[in-house]
């Protein structure tokens, strides 16, 4: 190998006063740092030899430089190489192009104002609302095997209503923003859903998800679905009583302010006349003061209203209607003036044909904020006695409590037109504490529940099913079980987390209402 | 010329803006793939294919990052490679493979084919063919298409210092394979 310059520039600067060979041609190829290469651009301007092999080398770099230069400068490319086969990948769509340059084209198109506003509208409407996001959070079971059932479920910013059904589970309806809500339920065929917001009693339709009607009602108004579920009876809270047919949108005043209708409207088994209370003489707060205090009853047609019982002591009582029996000569009623946490609630007892008002010696069946009673075929409603559970004949004033006892119920429903409710009885072995009471059969059963969660309430779904509410010791969620009355067919979960409201005082009824509905029924049928 | 107002415009999709690059870059590109390969088939075979992937997938270049050129002459050495990779991968002529008899074909080229060959003969390019891929690729990338040692290092896919190592141990080669006799003439016709 001959190396240039290696005649005297093998050794180091420091020893023999020159830099050597690598040294340099580093140098002359420019790849010292800064301060080396200033160091010995100062010893090359007093150093002939160095700057001599430095120059031979740069001498090289250039010349390689150069003849590269020459060598590729006299070649050209053939016509192999041309623009045509890149032209023609070039045109097919879709082109790819820098997203930059897709809005720098979508903005010379459109002004920039309305485009900013589209996309705006476009985040507002596809932005999840706390209501989707709500129900996203459901666990609604998926291999769901029971009847048709719809259930309606207040979530943090509205409702939604759930069809499950085997073939197909759905959403079947959302009632957006609707915030506290209040006292879901269904009419019985399941095609209206009624709840108060506010001072508003809300009925949606279900079967075209269309229909929302708000019906302004006062905080005492109360009501009620007539047995066919077609009307809508309620007080408004001022003195009126009035009927709403939602499928008509039929509204009808059966009685004016002046008379002073409150609470809750009962409705005779036939679904032809309606009970109700006149007169509270500003004991509930009312403005009212008519000062007297009666039960009258008014033929829906007609609005033909007769007075059942007049309350001679207004001051110390103040009767309500609470059932109906279907021989249509009793009316159960209760004073609403007692019952209050630790006293004893007074039943009377109306015979329609003479007037007077029995007083019975049983305790109320609480139904939350009613006292609601169905009486049986044999006018027996049930009650407490000696806080056992007892069926009491109505016909008589005042009877002994039929043979069959259990413990006093947490939670107590009743069957829409049929004699039978469902309680729910604390302390009982897990899986148990559900019972169905048929009154005329004077017969109980108990209805087995899988786990060991407890059950905190139970409502009628429909004449043959229960929901039932289980929630965990101590757990801020709570499950939705389908459960047949009889007790034959398996009980199925149908939600696992549901939402407890956060609001101070709330009853299941504010979360939740259930109802097996005729799975023929188009479009509920889909 | 304005590379990049004639860049944004092929990034957004305009075809004429699109040949600009390709007509303005198609000879530089031609001679750095002659360079890295040293035969005027394959770079032109390499060439069309660098600048057909640079100029269909131009909406991945980003001005920010590098120069058009350094990102170009990142896809031509990319492709140089991939070539030279293929060509000294072992193949069986598809007669062979199919056995239809031991007539393989003659690759060598005659008097004629040698004639009008496209090797480049002179003493650098030669000297250059027996320098490693990776010293020649230092060598063209430094001296014929005057980029940094950064840039080479970009280029090359290494550091800086590894750049600069593989240009002194090219310059080195280079000097061994040529011959004292031939870098002084080198030298000589250079200062002339």
């Amino acid at each position: 190998m001959a190396r240039h310059g290696d005649h005297s520039l093998g050794e180091t600067h420091t020893h023999q006063g020159h830099y050597d060979s690598a040294t340099l041609a580093a140098y002359a190829l420019d790849q010292l740092p800064a301060a080396q290469n200033q160091e010995i651009g100062q010893h090359l301007a007093e150093c002939a030899i160095c700057r001599i092999v430095v120059a031979a080398e740069q001498d090289l770099a250039h010349s390689i430089a150069d003849e590269l230069h020459r060598t590729l400068g006299t070649s050209f490319p053939g016509p192999g190489m041309s623009f045509g086969p890149i032209a023609q990948v070039w045109r097919k769509t879709p082109r790819r192009v820098m997203l930059a340059h897709r809005l720098e084209r979508l903005l010379s198109g459109f002004a920039l104002v309305p485009l900013a506003l589209l996309l705006v509208l476009a985040a507002v409407t596809l932005a999840p609302s706390r209501d989707t996001r709500a129900l996203r959070a459901l666990n609604v079971t998926r291999d769901y095997s029971g009847p048709p059932t719809l259930v309606a479920l207040a979530l943090e910013d509205g409702i939604a209503i759930v069809r499950l059904a085997p073939e197909r589970s759905q959403i079947v309806r959302t009632v957006r923003h609707v915030r506290d809500v209040s006292s879901l339920d269904f009419a019985p065929d399941g095609r209206w859903l009624a709840f108060r917001r506010g001072g508003m009693l809300n009925v949606v339709e279900i079967v075209t998800g269309g229909a929302h009607f708000k019906l302004p009602v006062r905080a005492a108004g109360k009501w009620a679905w007539s047995p066919d579920g077609g009307v809508l009876a309620y007080t408004d809270g001022g003195g009126q009583l009035l009927t709403f047919a939602p499928q008509s949108q039929m509204h009808s005043v059966l009685v004016p302010a002046s008379e002073g209708a409150w609470g809750n409207p009962v409705w005779s088994t036939d679904g032809r006349q309606i009970a109700y209370a006149v007169g509270a003489a500003g004991r509930l707060g009312s403005a009212l003061d008519v000062g007297t205090q009666a039960i009258w009853r008014v033929e829906r047609a007609t609005g033909y209203r007769v007075e059942i019982v007049h309350n001679p002591a207004p001051q110390i009582r103040l009767l309500v209607p609470t059932a109906w029996p279907k021989s249509g000569t009793l009316l159960a009623t209760w004073d609403a003036l007692t019952g209050a946490p630790g006293s004893r609630t007074v039943f009377y007892r109306i015979d329609l044909l003479q007037r007077p008002a029995a007083p019975l010696a049983v305790d109320s069946l609480a139904r939350e904020d009613r006292r609601a009673w169905l009486v049986s075929t044999k006018n027996a409603p049930p009650a407490l006695s000696t806080n056992r559970l007892s069926a009491l004949p109505l016909p008589v004033e005042l009877a002994g409590a039929v043979s069959t006892h259990f413990p006093a119920p947490i939670t107590v429903d009743w069957a829409p037109g049929t004699a039978r409710l469902t309680t729910v009885v604390p302390g009982q072995a897990a899986g148990e504490g559900l019972f169905v009471y048929a009154v005329d059969a004077e017969q109980i059963v108990s209805v087995p529940l899988p786990g060991e969660t407890p059950v905190e309430a139970a409502y009628w779904a429909g004449p043959e099913h229960l929901s039932v509410i289980r929630r965990p010791d101590g757990a801020a969620h709570a499950e939705l079980w389908l459960a047949p009355a009889n007790g034959d067919e398996t009980p199925l979960r149908l939600v696992t987390n549901l939402p407890l409201p956060h609001t101070a005082s709330w009853t299941w009824r504010d979360v939740l209402a259930a109802r097996v509905i005729d799975g023929t029924v188009a479009p509920l049928s889909r | 010329m304005n590379d990049v107002a004639v860049i944004r415009r092929a990034q957004a999709g305009d075809e004429r803006a699109a040949r600009e690059l390709f007509e303005s870059h198609q000879l530089r590109t031609y001679r750095l793939a002659l360079g890295l390969l040293g035969d005027t088939a394959d770079a032109e075979e390499v060439a069309q294919d660098a600048l057909a992937y640079a100029l269909l997938n131009i909406y991945r270049y980003n001005p920010g990052l590098s120069s058009f050129s350094t990102w170009l002459h990142t896809i031509t050495v990319s492709r140089a490679r991939d070539k030279r990779r293929r060509k000294i991968l072992p193949s069986i002529p598809l007669a062979q493979w199919l056995g239809l008899g031991n007539q393989l074909r003659d690759h060598t080229p005659g008097p004629e084919a040698r004639a009008i060959s496209h090797e480049i003969e002179t003493g650098l390019i030669a000297a250059m063919n027996q320098l490693s891929p990776k010293l020649r690729e230092a060598v063209v990338l430094r001296f014929y298409a005057d980029c940094t040692y950064k840039e080479m290092g970009e280029i090359m896919g290494c550091s800086l210092n590894t750049a600069r190592s593989r240009l002194r141990l090219a310059i080195e080669k280079l000097r061994a394979n040529l011959g004292e006799d031939t870098v002084r003439w080198l030298v000589t016709e250079t200062i002339r």
